[in-house]
């Protein structure tokens, strides 16, 4: 007998392989996809800003730390590292997932999404306030002025996971 | 820890390893994943041969079955092959060798899983990640007519 059939592996960081996503969740979350799919479409031009251009302040960001402490750090983990059935908000997938769209597709998305158990329920300020703290937490530079809470500002922001090379 | 985006570690980020029960050796063992654009398109690198690195995987499952392993990738890429999106890749079983792959929208979450209805073999795999919201994939094989 091929000793392959035996069994055969794949190497993780973590146990929860095989655990599959909320079902229910996922019905949920498809109702939303066709107006995201409409904001992709609106591909900021290349002379827009980045998010290695300072777009939130440190003390912004010091007011979404305990928000994000009550209201996300419960699935998504105290270090923004993910959990069971929630996905890490730092780190290689998160920046991977995100580069090359803009922050207005990211606060869309926590707008409609999360907290889980009350999409929505967050205020437009408390949602940048965390975005901010997530900004920091993935070693993006504050800067003097404050992340937007008006969708159409922040789609005018680009997230790039690595720093733009300088326009020569 | 990275320099500017690029991991200070060694690649590959992460692989798939087949283990021989019986002797606790490694059969074979592949680089999983398609290399991430931070590293692919990183300046410094330019001009030199980097073989796929493979991603870092997090909730990435297989699929085993009597000939293959399938599994897909966890990282969203944009490449020359490829629009923005992620593999679904399937591996000879016995040498770990790629034998196909196809393009996903979004990266794997979960595992693959494969099931027969009316003599045709589908693959299932559910897939989310960035601004894509949850979604299932049925992918169907052609009929063997076995």
């Amino acid at each position: 007998m091929n000793a392959l059939s035996r069994g055969c592996f794949i190497r993780q960081e973590s146990d929860d392989g095989v655990k599959m996503r909320n079902p229910a969740a996922i019905l949920v979350l498809a109702v939303i996809t066709s107006p995201l799919c409409l904001l992709r479409a609106q591909a900021p031009t290349a002379e827009s800003r980045t998010v290695w251009d300072g777009v939130y302040t440190e003390d912004q960001a010091k007011r979404g730390e305990p928000i994000y402490r009550k209201e996300c750090a419960a699935c998504h983990g105290d270090m923004l590292t993910g959990g069971e059935s929630a996905p890490p908000l730092t780190g290689g997938a998160f920046l991977a997932n995100w580069s090359g769209l803009t922050m207005g597709d990211l606060f869309d998305r926590i707008r409609k999404t999360m907290p889980q158990s009350a999409p929505g329920r967050l205020t437009r300020q408390q949602d940048a306030d965390i975005l901010a703290f997530m900004l920091s937490v993935n070693k993006f530079p504050a800067g003097k002025t404050e992340l937007y809470r008006q969708l159409e500002m922040l789609k005018e922001i680009r997230f790039e996971s690595e720093k733009p090379a300088p326009k020569k | 820890m990275n320099i500017d985006g690029l991991p200070l570690v060694k690649p590959p980020y992460g692989t798939i390893t087949a283990i021989n029960l019986d002797r606790g050796e490694f059969v074979w063992q592949i680089a999983h994943g398609e290399t991430p654009d931070v590293v692919r398109n990183y300046e410094a690198l330019k001009g030199l041969n980097i073989p796929r690195t493979g991603q870092e995987t997090y909730n990435i499952g297989t699929l085993v079955t009597k000939t293959l392993v399938i599994a897909g990738e966890g990282h969203v890429t944009t490449t020359a092959d490829h629009p923005r999106g992620a593999m679904l890749r399937a591996y000879d079983k016995a040498t770990g060798k790629e034998v196909g792959a196809v393009y996903m929208p979004a990266p794997q979450t979960g595992s693959p899983m494969t099931y027969m209805v009316n003599g045709k073999q589908y693959i299932v795999v559910a897939v989310s990640g960035g601004p894509y919201s949850g979604e299932y994939i049925a992918y169907a094989l052609p009929s063997t007519g076995e």
